[in-house]
C-alpha cells in the first residue's frame, strides 16, 4: 500500500512539475527511474569498415550486423533518484562477412549471456555497468554490448529546456581493461508533441569522441581526427523513458601493427547504431 | 594412433552421457589452489570460470571435467595437469552436439605444465602471452583446436591435432613442435602475418583443405593487406 502511495504521489508530482514547466514554455526532461515497468529493446549495430585500394593492393572492406532483443528491468530505485536496472539480453543474431558461419553462432552464444547491470540517474547517465556472466579480461576481438547501449543513450538536461535549446554532456565509455574513452555528446530539443496522448520530445543527438590506442596492445587502432556521430532521439516525456534513438558513426583509422611493424592509414569506419523500445 | 584416438573418443561419450545428470561442481580456490582430484571425477562446469592470477590450477590424472555450452575455462594463474597414458585427464563438453567455449590460458605466473590431456568439443582454445609445454595432449574435434597468440615460447611435445576444423592456429609468436601429428583436419596449421612454427613439420599431412597455410602469403596472393585480426579488433572496438 505504501509503494502505490509512493508511486502515486511520485507519477503526480513529475507530471505537476512537467505542467508547471511547460507552462512557462519549458519542458523538464527525466528518466523515471523510480517506477517504471520492464521496457524491452531492440538494439542493432552495422558496421562497414573499408580501406581504400592502391597501385598494388585491391580494396578491401568488412560488414558486421548485430541485432539484440532485450528486456531493461528496475532493480532496486535509491533515495538520491537513481535506479539500478539489469539488462537482460532475449536474442542475438549476428553476421559477419569476415567471420564464419560457426563463429557466428558462437559469437551468438557467448553474447546472450552478457545480461548486465547498471546505475541509471534520471539524466540518464549510467555508471557502475557490469557484466553478470562475463569473465574478466576478455580477448581482445571479443565483442562486447555495453558500449553500444551507451553510444545510443542520451544524457537529459539538468534543468527544464526551451524548443531549440542545446545542451552538452560528456561521458565515459568502458573499454578493455580499464581503459576509458570520453565521450562528448551535444543535444538539441527539436520538438515536442502529443502522440495518442503521449508527450513526445525529438531531440537532436550529436557525438565525438578520439579513439585513443590501447597502449596494452601490439595492434592499436588511432583517429587521426574525432570519431563524429550524428542523429536523433525520441523521448517519452511522460513516462520518462526512451522511445527511439538513432546514431549514425563515421571514423578514419590509423592502425599500428607492432609486431609486424606494419601501418595501415585512414581505414573508412561507418556505423549505424538504432535503439528501439518495442513495448 | 587412430585407434588410440576412436578409443578415447567412445570412453568420453561414455563417461559424458552417463555423468550430465550428476557431477561434482567445478572447485574455487582454496589456499591459492584450484584442485581436482580423480577421486570427485567427474567434475561438471556449466559456465564460466576464472582460475585467478595468484591461484594455481592443479588437476591429478584421471579427472575428467564435463563442459556445458557455456563452459569457459580461463586461466590467469599457473597451470599443472599432470595426466598419464594409462590415466589421462579429459575435458569434455557434457552435450555430444553443442561446442563448449574452450580453455583459455592468459598466465604471466610461469611456465604451465601440461601432460597426457584430451581436450575434445570446445570451439576454441587459447594460450594468449603464456608460455609453456603441452606434452602428449590430443586435441579432437574442437573448431579451433589451438590457437597461440603473442606467446613466443610454446612447445608442443608428442601432441595430436585431428578432426579439428583448424588444427592449430599461430597468430603472433612461436611455437615449437616436437614429434607432433596434425593430421585429418580439415585445416593443419595456419601461420597468420606475426606466427611461427619451429621444429618437426613432417607429421602435418593428410589434412581435407590444407596441411600449411599462411596468411601472409595468401594476403599477397590476392593483393590484400589487411589481417583478420585487424578487422575484428576494429569491430570490438567499435
Amino acid at each position: 500500500m505504501n509503494f502505490t502511495k509512493f508511486s502515486a504521489i511520485s507519477a503526480l508530482s513529475i507530471a505537476l512539475f512537467c505542467l508547471c514547466s511547460c507552462e512557462r514554455n519549458e519542458i523538464h526532461l527525466a528518466f523515471n527511474t523510480q517506477t517504471v515497468s520492464p521496457q524491452s529493446f531492440v538494439l542493432e549495430s552495422t558496421l562497414n569498415a573499408s580501406l581504400p585500394g592502391d597501385s598494388a593492393n585491391e580494396p578491401e572492406s568488412m560488414r558486421t550486423h548485430v541485432s539484440i532483443r532485450s528486456t531493461m528491468s528496475l532493480l532496486m530505485s535509491y533515495d538520491d533518484g537513481s535506479g539500478r536496472f539489469e539488462m537482460k539480453i532475449d536474442s542475438v543474431d549476428y553476421t559477419s562477412d569476415k567471420r564464419s558461419v560457426d563463429e557466428f553462432r558462437n559469437i551468438e552464444k557467448y553474447l546472450s549471456i552478457q545480461n548486465f547491470q547498471f546505475k541509471l540517474d534520471h539524466d540518464g547517465v549510467i555508471t557502475d555497468p557490469n557484466i553478470e556472466n562475463a569473465l574478466d579480461m576478455p580477448s581482445e576481438d571479443e565483442l562486447n554490448l555495453i558500449p553500444l547501449f551507451l553510444k545510443a543513450q542520451p544524457l537529459l538536461p539538468e534543468k527544464p529546456v526551451k524548443l531549440g535549446e542545446t545542451w552538452e554532456r560528456q561521458m565515459p565509455i568502458f573499454g578493455k581493461g580499464n581503459s576509458t574513452t570520453t565521450v562528448y555528446k551535444t543535444f538539441t530539443l527539436m520538438d515536442v508533441y502529443l502522440q495518442d496522448g503521449v508527450r513526445m520530445a525529438k531531440i537532436h543527438m550529436g557525438m565525438k569522441y578520439l579513439e585513443l590506442p590501447d597502449t596494452t596492445s601490439n595492434l592499436q587502432l588511432k583517429s587521426n581526427d574525432y570519431v563524429i556521430g550524428d542523429g536523433d532521439v525520441l523521448f517519452d516525456v511522460t513516462h520518462g523513458t526512451l522511445s527511439s534513438a538513432e546514431m549514425n558513426i563515421v571514423a578514419k583509422l590509423d592502425v599500428f601493427d607492432l609486431v609486424a611493424g606494419d601501418t595501415l592509414p585512414s581505414m573508412n569506419v561507418n556505423q549505424k547504431i538504432t535503439l528501439r523500445n518495442i513495448q | 594412433m587412430k585407434n588410440i584416438i576412436c578409443s578415447s573418443v567412445i570412453a568420453i561419450a561414455t563417461i559424458a552421457s552417463l555423468a550430465v545428470a550428476s557431477g561434482m561442481p567445478f572447485p574455487s580456490a582454496e589456499n591459492g589452489k584450484v584442485l581436482l582430484q580423480a577421486k570427485d571425477s567427474p567434475y561438471v562446469l556449466e559456465q564460466g570460470v576464472v582460475v585467478g592470477a595468484a591461484d594455481t590450477l592443479v588437476i591429478e590424472p584421471g579427472v575428467t571435467v564435463l563442459m556445458g555450452e557455456f563452459a569457459k575455462l580461463m586461466i590467469q594463474g599457473s597451470v599443472k595437469i599432470a595426466g598419464t597414458n594409462d590415466k589421462p585427464v579429459i575435458f569434455s563438453g557434457a552435450d555430444s552436439v553443442a561446442n563448449w567455449n574452450g580453455f583459455h590460458i592468459m598466465s604471466s605466473a610461469g611456465p604451465f605444465e601440461i601432460k597426457n590431456l584430451t581436450v575434445e568439443n570446445a570451439f576454441r582454445n587459447t594460450i594468449f602471452r603464456s608460455s609453456g609445454t603441452l606434452e602428449n595432449v590430443i586435441f579432437f574435434n574442437n573448431y579451433y583446436g589451438l590457437w597461440v597468440d603473442e606467446s613466443p615460447n610454446v612447445t608442443l611435445f608428442h601432441c595430436t591435432f585431428a578432426h579439428n576444423r583448424y588444427a592449430l592456429s599461430v597468430r603472433a609468436g612461436r611455437v615449437v613442435s616436437n614429434g607432433t601429428s596434425v593430421s585429418e583436419n580439415v585445416y593443419g596449421l595456419y601461420l597468420e602475418t606475426d606466427g611461427k612454427l619451429d621444429g618437426d613439420t613432417d607429421l602435418i599431412r593428410n589434412n581435407q583443405e590444407s596441411d600449411i597455410r599462411s596468411e601472409a602469403a595468401d594476403l599477397k596472393t590476392s593483393k590484400k593487406r589487411v589481417r583478420r585480426n585487424v578487422w575484428h579488433n576494429i569491430e570490438a572496438r567499435f
